[in-house]
């Protein structure tokens, strides 16, 4: 898949999710808005059940079976899910290694 | 998406969980079942993998199998298990690993895939396999039972994690029952821990069934987190 496939289908993952933001769904979402912490989407729950169903939707399409919160992306000093372009590319990367 | 209810029980190729599939089957359900040799099974309603439940690559397959051909998954039956009797002093930590990785990793990575495929659907049953082995402190069995505490304390905690989707986690713990399982085990043995059960006698298939069975029923959905032990054990 490529990157901007991958783009996509994290911004409809995340339109399906819109209920679980605390805050509601923000007017404008690009690569840079922040998934958690401070001023981001979700809370602790809300983003672990937004990648669990993520990670369903990209092995479907890519048909692959990467796992997305894997030993390194739990460990990386930067969380890979800061934000929607690291979500991104870290997707990207999994798939690269498959 | 299939109107017909789907299980998966693990360790389906004989024993209980033979059995269980049978049980379903007969029950009107959709069997998928797992365990790392082929089963002799064959019935419209069931699909047979060869997978040993401690692989996550196999377990993702399986599952996205079941989520593009039923696109359900009501009830998960973690029934796969080995045990290692042997005193403590003469198991080697090979075996010690393998019980481990069957019972508690099998136990944990079956959950979290299903809880995936089941929140989608708005709730599901889990159904893990403990045994009396762990309140009876029984000697001889120190991985195994440590490894089926394990398994209760999932059980538990994974309750609690997966109630916001619907879904129950529940375990059974069964007495001795003549599977392959426990062949090894002397009989004297045997008695001498039939002995301390309140209901003295060997456990049957259906006495599992009939505890699996009342996790599974829609009236069941407010009961999670509990162990229920067979015989009387406490
Ligand atoms: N029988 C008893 O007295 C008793 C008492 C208390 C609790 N239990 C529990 O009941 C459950 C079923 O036991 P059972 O008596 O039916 O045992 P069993 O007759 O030995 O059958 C075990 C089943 O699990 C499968 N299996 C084993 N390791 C596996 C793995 N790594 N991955 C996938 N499948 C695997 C086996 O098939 P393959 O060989 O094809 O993999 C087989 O189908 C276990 O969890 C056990 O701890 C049994």
């Amino acid at each position: 898949m490529e990157r901007h496939d991958l783009l996509r289908l994290v911004q409809d993952t995340l339109d399906d999710f819109a209920s679980m933001m605390p805050d509601g769904p923000p007017d404008t979402l690009d690569e840079s808005t922040a998934l958690f912490g401070p001023g981001g989407l979700f809370d602790s729950i809300g983003l672990v059940t937004f990648l669990a169903d993520l990670e369903e939707q990209v092995n479907d399409e890519a048909d692959a079976v990467i796992t997305v919160a894997d030993e390194r992306a739990l460990s990386a000093e930067k969380s890979p899910f800061r934000s929607i372009a690291s979500l991104v590319d870290h997707l990207a990367a999994r798939l690269t290694e498959e | 998406m299939s109107e017909q209810r789907t299980a998966m029980v693990t360790g389906a190729r004989k024993g209980i969980g033979r059995h269980l599939v049978e049980h379903l089957l007969a029950s009107g359900w959709h069997v998928t079942g797992c365990s790392r040799k082929a089963s002799e099974l064959r019935h419209d309603n069931y699909t047979h993998f060869e997978a040993d439940v401690s692989d996550e690559k196999a377990a993702k397959t399986l599952f996205k199998s079941i989520r593009k051909g039923a696109g359900r998954l009501d009830a998960l039956i973690n029934n796969a298990g080995i045990a290692g009797m042997n005193h403590a002093l003469l198991t080697p930590m090979d075996a010690v690993e393998r019980v481990l990785r069957t019972n508690v990793m099998g136990t944990f990575l079956y959950s979290r895939e299903a809880a995936k495929l089941m929140k989608r659907g708005g709730g599901g049953r889990i159904v893990n396999f403990s045994t009396v082995a762990v309140p009876m402190a029984l000697e001889g069995e120190a991985a195994y039972a440590a490894s089926k505490a394990a398994v209760e304390s999932l059980t538990r905690v994974l309750a609690r994690e997966f109630g916001s989707f619907g879904i129950t986690v529940n375990a059974v713990g069964p007495t001795p029952i003549d599977t392959d399982l426990i062949r090894a085990v002397p009989e004297d043995k045997i008695r001498g821990l039939l002995s301390r059960q309140a209901l003295p006698r060997l456990g049957e298939y259906a006495d599992v069934t009939n505890v699996v069975d009342f996790f599974l029923r829609p009236e069941s959905a407010f009961v999670t987190g509990q162990v229920i032990y067979l015989g009387g054990v406490s």
